[in-house]
């Protein structure tokens, strides 16, 4: 066994599992809340306030969404790197594209962090 | 009469591959191997394929036959109707008519370590296994090494470098060993970029496996004790 062994995918994998599962989870009580359970004939048509309304109720809506958020980036670009890796990037172009990721990923985390502090804060 | 569509192709004369049609008088009972043998003997002696123990024990005769990799002495020839048309195994250069180099295929099963590594010292007698702990194996021990997984595996297909279903079931297999000691140095090279991750869980390797064998779940249980090794802190880094 002289081949390189470094386990890397063994985390990688795993946490795209446990991720897919929290998302089932956040993905159909996003769903209920929002769509099947919205009732017009009461509730009026779904729009920015009355979505905006319904999230302000509760402290744990916002905790939701703080972690919905970063779990759909995880899982999104994990799945990507999967992909990417059975192209086999040779070492310089893993660390590049490692780095693009993290980045891309931050970045995407502080646009849906921003907007839901907007969205809580009242704003538009 | 059925008609047996064989690939042709030899690489000493200079031409292309194609199919050749031979009419193949069928007897009741009558495997394709069975036919191929008529051919070589009766119509075409220059026919070049791989077979040995006739009964799906050896693995020799693996092919393609009517879209699915089969072995050959195992295929009746009623079931596949009137028209049988043969490839070699696939992923692995052809070095005439129905034989391929089988090189790759058995480099990578190598690489797995084939062979108990016990934690001991052998002693001077035999490895002792209780049977509850050789059933767990009996299912991966069965694998003959024929190559339709290998064949059939997309994977495969796309990246040389890795280990293939067949390797990675027969690691299971050791791993899964109660008398081997090298449980965890095992999962940490079947968890290198060669190995298990590269797998989709495409189930090809289970469609066609001759031996109704699993490497798809093998791999899958591999995933599994890979994760709990990590976890736990018992896989080793190498390299």
């Amino acid at each position: 066994m002289t081949d390189k062994a470094s386990g890397q995918g063994t985390l990688g994998w795993f946490l795209q599992r446990i991720s897919g599962i929290f998302l089932a989870f956040f993905l159909i009580t996003h769903l209920n809340v929002h769509h099947l359970f919205h009732d017009i004939t009461t509730s009026g048509l779904i729009n920015f306030g009355s979505v905006q309304e319904n999230l302000s109720s509760s402290f744990w809506w916002q905790v939701f969404y703080f972690l919905f958020v970063p779990f759909v980036v995880f899982h999104a670009l994990n799945g990507i790197w999967a992909i990417i890796a059975d192209y086999r990037p040779s070492g310089n172009a893993a660390i590049f594209l490692r780095a693009i990721f993290w980045i891309v990923g931050l970045v995407l985390i502080v646009i849906g962090a921003m907007t839901l502090i907007n969205l809580f804060g009242g704003g538009v | 009469m059925p008609i047996f569509s064989v690939f042709r192709y030899n690489p000493e004369d200079g031409s292309d591959a194609f199919f050749q049609e031979f009419e193949v008088p069928e007897k009741k009972g009558m495997a394709v191997l069975e036919g191929l043998y008529y051919i070589l003997e009766n119509l075409d002696a220059t026919l070049a394929f791989r077979s040995s123990c006739r009964q799906g024990v050896c693995g020799s005769c693996a092919m393609h036959i009517n879209g699915q990799y089969r072995l050959a002495c195992e295929t009746q020839v009623a079931k596949m109707g009137n028209f049988v048309r043969i490839r070699p195994l696939a992923h692995m250069t052809v070095i005439r008519d129905l034989v391929v180099d089988m090189e790759p295929f058995f480099r990578q099963y190598e690489a797995i370590k084939p062979y108990l590594i016990p934690a001991e010292e052998p002693g001077d007698r035999e490895y002792i296994q209780s049977q509850k702990d050789r059933r767990r194996i009996d299912h991966y021990v069965d694998c003959i090494l024929c190559g339709a997984c290998y064949g059939s595996c997309p994977v495969v297909a796309t990246d040389e470098k890795y280990l293939g279903p067949h390797a990675l079931m027969k690691g299971l297999r050791f791993v899964d060993d109660s008398r081997d000691g090298a449980a965890y140095e095992r999962l940490a090279y079947l968890s290198t970029d060669n190995g298990i991750f590269r797998c989709h869980t495409i189930f090809n390797c289970q469609q066609v496996c001759p031996k109704d064998l699993d490497p798809t779940g093998a791999i899958g249980k591999l995933k599994m004790k890979s994760v709990w090794a990590k976890l736990r802190g018992k896989l080793p880094k190498t390299g």
